[in-house]
C-alpha cells in the first residue's frame, strides 16, 4: 500500500535510475581522470554530443524496432546509401537541399518499409531479413548506378554540406546542428512511443505478439510503420554523416548499427521487446559516447578503446539482470 | 500390514518465506506419509506453489526446518531435490519438445561410456521400461512436440520415476488434460501410492472439488500463507474445505435466474474450419440468443476452441456462412470481429490473453486503443478513468493501475483478461475456459461478471474443461465430437453421463434436439 503513496512525480522508474546511475558513474571517471581539467572545459562536452549525435538517431530508431522484439542490422548500410544519394544530389546534381534532404530520407524509409514488409508480410526472422539488407543496400551504394565505389565530394562543399556543419553557442562552446538533430529524433520518438496510438502498438507487440493480435492490435502494419521509422532515421543520419564528412562514402557506416544496438542495450531496453523506452537509450546514447571521449582524452588508444567498451556492454547488461531478477 | 507409520517422507515445521519483505509463507507445518496423496488446497497466492518450489528446491526456506527422508535439508537447486528423490512434474510441462521421448527422459543423466559415447542402445531398453511402467505405449525415438498433452505429463512422470523419485509434486496436472486422460492419470497416481517395495507420496495441488475427493487421503489447507487445517480427507465436508479456503461462504456456481430467451444475436450455418492437421470444425451450426449462456462442450481437439477462435476472426472458415442479428457477415480479422461487438477471452491468458509485462491499465486499454486515441493520439487521461472504473467494477486487487500485469494473482489477471473486454460492452462474448487455473474466491466474481453480462443482453458462448461448471452455468449446451456437432442439450436434460457420452462420439445422445 505505501508504495503507492511513493509513487509520487519525483519518483523516477527504477529502469532510469539504473540507467542514470550508469551514466553518472562514467562522468565521475571522467572526472577524477580529467586530462589536467581538460574534461571540464565546455567544449569538450559539446564535442561529446556532436559525436554521439549520428549514431543516437540510429539508437532512437533501433529502440522502437527492439521494443517490437525484433533488430535491424542494416542501419549501417543504409546510413552509406542514403548518404550517397544525398551526396549525389547535392555535389553532383545541384539539387536543392530542400529536395535532397528529404529524398535521402526517403531512400532510408524505403529500405525500412522493405525490411518491415519481408518480416511482416513474408514472415521472415527480424535478424535475417534486415542481414539481407545490409548486404543488398551496401551494394546499391557501391555499384555503378551510384557512387562506383568511390567517393563522391566536391570543392567547395555546396552550402547545404557547410549549413550542417555550422555550431551554434550554447554557454560559450559551439554545438553541432547534429546534436539538435538528435534531439528532436528523440523527441519524435519519445512522443510517438508515449503519446500516439502506435507506440502502444509498439510495446505490446514486442510484449505478446499473439496476446495483441487477438486484442485487435493491427500487428503487421505496426511491424512495418516500426522499421520504415528506422529505416527514415537511418537516412536522416546518413545525411549528417555525409554532411560531417563532407563527402559521401560507400563505405561509410560499417559497424554503426552495432553501436546503435548497443547505446539500446546499455540503456536498458530488452532485447525480448516490450521492456524499455528512449529515454533509456539517450542515457545509454551518452554513457557510451562519454566513455569513448574520456578515453580519447586520456590517450587511450583504439585497441583498448574497443576492449574496454566490451567489457562496460557486458557489465551494464550484467547490472540490469540483477536488478530485473530482484 | 507392514509397518504403515514409517517415517514420514517430508516434515516440515514452522516454514517461513519472504519475497522483498511480503511474507508468503508463515510457520507452516505439513508432512507427508509414503503411500498417501496429500493435497494442497487454498486460493490463488495461498502459498501453495511457494511450500512446494522449497521442497523441489527451487526456492529456499527463510526460517525453519524441511526434513526429508529423516535428514534436514536445504536444496540448493532443483537438480540435488531431483537426485535426493523429489520429483515435481509442473503446470506448464518442461520437457524440450523438438527433441525425443528418450532424450528427455535421459536429459542431464545420459548414460554414457567412458568415451563420451551416448549407449543409445541401454538407454532405449530403460526409457521403454520406464514408459511401460507408466503405462504410456510409445517409441520412445518418438519426438516429444508430436505428441498430445496427456502423453507428455506421462513422459515427465516416467521420467521422475527413473530417478527413483519417491516424493512427487503435481501442480495442477489435469488443467489442460481431456477426461478420458484424467482417468488414467488417476489410476497411475493410485497405483504408484500403493506400490508394495516402494510407495510413493504424492503432493497434490488442484483447484477442482472433483479430484480433490476423487484422490486425496490428507489435505491441508493453506490460506495467506499459514496453514489452516490438515485432515483427512474423508473428515473435511467440502463446505468446510472451501471455508477453509476462503474464509467465508461461498455457494457453488449458482444458476441465473431463467430469462425469457431473447432474439437471435448470432447464427451459424454450416460451417468448416480448417487447422493445420486437418479439418478442425466441420459442418457445425448453431444460434446465439440475447441474455442467453450457450456452453460448448468436448474432449481435447473436439473442435471447440477452433470454433471460438474463428468466429473471432482468428483463423479461416472454409464454407459456410455466419449470421450477426440475422444479417451476414465476413468476420476476417479480431479487429473485424470487435467491430460486430463480439470479444474473445482466451484460455491460456500468458500466451495469448494478456500482456505480462504491460501495466494492468495498459492491458485494459488495449483492445480499445483505437477508441482511446482518436486521430492517432492518445488521451491518457481517458484510459486512466477507465482503468479505474474497471478495477473498481471487476474487483481486481492490485496496488495501482500503473503495476504490471505479471504481478498479479492467476484469479486476479483473468479479472483483467475479461475485464478489457467488458469494457467495451460486447454484445457476443466468447469465453474459452474462463476459470481455468482460477482459485475458488475468483471463481466466483468471474461468474458473477457473466451473469451481469447476460442480465444486459450479451450472448455467451463458453467451453470449459471443467464439467459441472458448464453444466452449472450454461442454458443449453451444444456437444462436440472431433469437429462436428454431436448433441445438444437443454439445460434440464443435460447431465455429465450424457454430455460425456456425446462428447466421447456415442450417437443417440440427440435427446435435446427436439427442444
Amino acid at each position: 500500500m505505501n508504495e503507492a503513496h511513493e509513487s509520487s512525480a519525483l519518483r523516477l522508474p527504477r529502469e532510469i535510475v539504473f540507467a542514470l546511475a550508469a551514466l553518472m558513474l562514467i562522468l565521475v571517471v571522467g572526472a577524477v581522470f580529467n586530462a589536467g581539467g581538460v574534461f571540464f572545459r565546455p567544449v569538450v562536452h559539446a564535442d561529446a554530443f556532436w559525436q554521439i549525435a549520428g549514431f543516437g538517431i540510429l539508437a532512437c530508431g533501433m529502440t522502437i524496432v527492439i521494443l517490437t522484439g525484433g533488430i535491424d542490422l542494416s542501419v549501417g548500410s543504409v546510413v552509406a546509401l542514403s548518404g550517397i544519394c544525398f551526396a549525389l544530389m547535392t555535389m553532383r546534381h545541384d539539387v536543392p537541399a530542400a529536395i535532397a534532404i528529404p529524398a535521402a530520407m526517403a531512400v532510408g524509409a524505403l529500405c525500412g518499409l522493405v525490411n518491415g514488409m519481408m518480416i511482416a508480410l513474408l514472415r521472415l526472422q527480424p535478424f535475417i531479413a534486415t542481414l539481407a539488407m545490409m548486404a543488398f543496400a551496401r551494394g546499391l551504394a557501391k555499384s555503378d548506378l551510384l557512387s562506383h565505389g568511390v567517393k563522391i565530394q566536391r570543392m567547395p562543399a555546396p552550402p547545404v554540406v557547410e549549413f550542417l556543419n555550422t555550431r551554434v553557442n550554447v554557454f560559450g562552446a559551439g554545438v553541432s546542428i547534429g546534436v539538435f538533430v538528435f534531439l528532436a529524433c528523440f523527441l519524435v520518438t519519445l512522443i510517438l512511443l508515449q503519446r500516439l496510438r502506435v507506440g502502444r502498438y509498439v510495446y505490446a507487440i514486442g510484449d505478446n505478439a499473439e496476446a495483441a493480435w487477438l486484442s485487435g492490435v493491427p500487428v503487421k502494419r505496426t511491424i512495418i510503420v516500426a522499421y520504415m521509422l528506422c529505416g527514415l532515421f537511418a537516412g536522416v543520419a546518413g545525411v549528417l554523416f555525409t554532411g560531417i564528412e563532407r563527402q559521401g562514402n560507400p563505405d561509410g557506416g560499417i559497424g554503426y548499427e552495432l553501436t546503435a544496438i548497443a547505446m539500446v542495450v546499455v540503456g536498458g531496453t530488452s532485447l525480448s521487446g516490450g521492456r524499455g523506452g528512449v529515454t533509456l537509450t539517450l542515457l545509454g546514447a551518452l554513457t557510451i559516447g562519454y566513455l569513448r571521449k574520456i578515453l580519447d582524452l586520456n590517450g587511450v588508444a583504439t585497441p583498448e578503446q574497443l576492449m574496454i567498451t566490451g567489457g562496460i556492454i557486458v557489465l551494464a547488461v550484467l547490472l540490469q539482470s540483477l536488478r530485473r531478477r530482484e | 500390514m507392514r509397518d504403515s507409520v514409517a517415517e514420514s517422507l517430508v516434515t516440515c515445521v514452522g516454514v517461513c518465506k519472504s519475497f522483498s519483505g511480503q511474507r508468503v509463507l508463515m510457520d507452516v507445518d505439513f508432512d507427508l506419509r509414503p503411500g498417501e496423496v496429500h493435497v494442497l488446497a487454498g486460493e490463488n497466492g495461498a502459498g501453495k506453489s511457494t511450500l512446494v518450489k522449497i521442497l523441489a528446491g527451487a526456492l529456499q526456506h527463510d526460517a525453519g526446518q524441511v526434513r526429508i527422508g529423516g535428514r534436514e535439508t536445504r536444496w540448493r537447486s532443483v537438480h540435488e531435490a531431483s537426485a535426493g528423490g523429489v520429483a515435481m512434474i509442473h503446470q506448464e510441462l518442461s520437457l524440450a519438445t523438438s527433441m525425443s521421448v528418450m532424450d528427455n527422459l535421459f536429459l542431464g543423466r545420459e548414460r554414457i561410456t567412458v568415451l563420451g559415447w551416448l549407449q543409445r542402445g541401454t538407454q532405449r531398453q530403460e526409457a521403454i521400461d520406464a514408459l511401460r511402467r507408466v503405462g504410456l505405449d510409445v517409441d520412445p525415438a518418438t519426438i516429444v512436440a508430436t505428441l498430445p498433452l496427456a502423453a507428455r505429463q506421462m513422459v515427465e512422470i516416467a521420467k521422475a520415476l527413473m530417478h527413483d523419485a519417491r516424493i512427487l509434486i503435481m501442480d495442477e496436472p489435469t488443467s489442460a488434460l481431456p477426461r478420458p486422460d484424467v482417468e488414467r492419470l488417476f489410476a497411475l497416481i493410485d497405483q504408484l501410492k500403493s506400490n508394495a517395495a516402494h510407495p510413493a507420496g504424492i503432493i497434490y495441488i488442484s483447484h477442482r472439488m472433483e479430484e480433490i475427493y476423487r484422490l486425496a487421503d490428507r489435505i491441508t489447507v493453506l490460506r495467506d500463507g499459514r496453514r489452516i487445517v490438515t485432515s483427512d480427507a474423508r473428515d473435511l465436508p467440502r463446505g468446510d474445505l472451501i471455508h477453509a479456503m476462503v474464509g467465508r461462504e461461498v455457494d457453488e456456481p449458482t444458476r441465473p435466474p431463467a430469462m425469457a430467451r431473447g432474439a437471435e444475436l448470432l447464427r451459424i450455418e454450416r460451417i468448416t474450419v480448417h487447422g493445420s492437421n486437418g479439418a478442425m470444425v466441420r459442418d457445425a451450426s448453431l444460434r446465439l440468443h440475447r441474455g442467453e449462456i450457450m456452453g460448448l462442450a468436448g474432449l481435447q481437439g473436439s473442435g471447440s476452441g477452433a470454433l471460438l477462435h474463428v468466429l473471432f476472426g482468428d483463423g479461416r472458415i472454409i464454407s459456410g456462412a455466419v449470421f450477426i442479428n440475422g444479417a451476414p457477415v465476413r468476420i476476417a480479422s479480431p479487429r473485424g470481429a470487435m467491430e460486430h461487438g463480439i470479444a474473445l477471452l482466451t484460455d491460456d491468458r500468458k500466451r495469448t490473453g494478456l500482456c505480462q509485462d504491460l501495466s494492468i491499465g495498459g492491458n485494459l486499454a488495449l483492445p480499445s486503443t483505437r477508441e482511446y486515441s482518436p486521430g492517432g493520439w492518445r488521451r491518457v487521461s481517458r484510459e486512466g478513468a477507465a482503468a479505474r472504473r474497471a478495477i473498481d467494477a471487476f474487483r481486481i486487487r492490485c496496488r495501482s493501475a500503473a503495476q504490471p500485469v505479471r504481478t498479479l494473482s492467476g484469479g486476479n489477471q483473468q479479472k483483467v483478461a475479461l475485464g478489457k473486454w467488458l469494457v467495451r460492452e460486447p454484445s457476443i462474448l466468447l469465453l474459452h475456459d474462463p476459470t481455468r487455473g482460477v482459485d475458488v474466491g475468483a471463481r466466483q466474481e468471474i461468474y458473477r461478471l457473466i451473469h451481469d453480462a447476460t442480465a444486459r443482453g450479451v450472448g455467451v458462448i463458453m467451453t470449459s474443461t471443467d464439467l459441472p461448471e458448464l453444466l452449472a452455468l450454461c442454458d443449453r449446451i451444444i456437444v462436440l465430437h472431433r469437429g462436428a456437432v454431436t448433441a445438444e442439450f437443454d439445460r434440464a436434460q443435460a447431465t455429465p453421463r450424457s454430455v460425456i457420452a456425446a462428447a466421447m462420439g456415442e450417437s443417440g445422445g440427440t435427446a435435446g434436439a427436439a427442444a
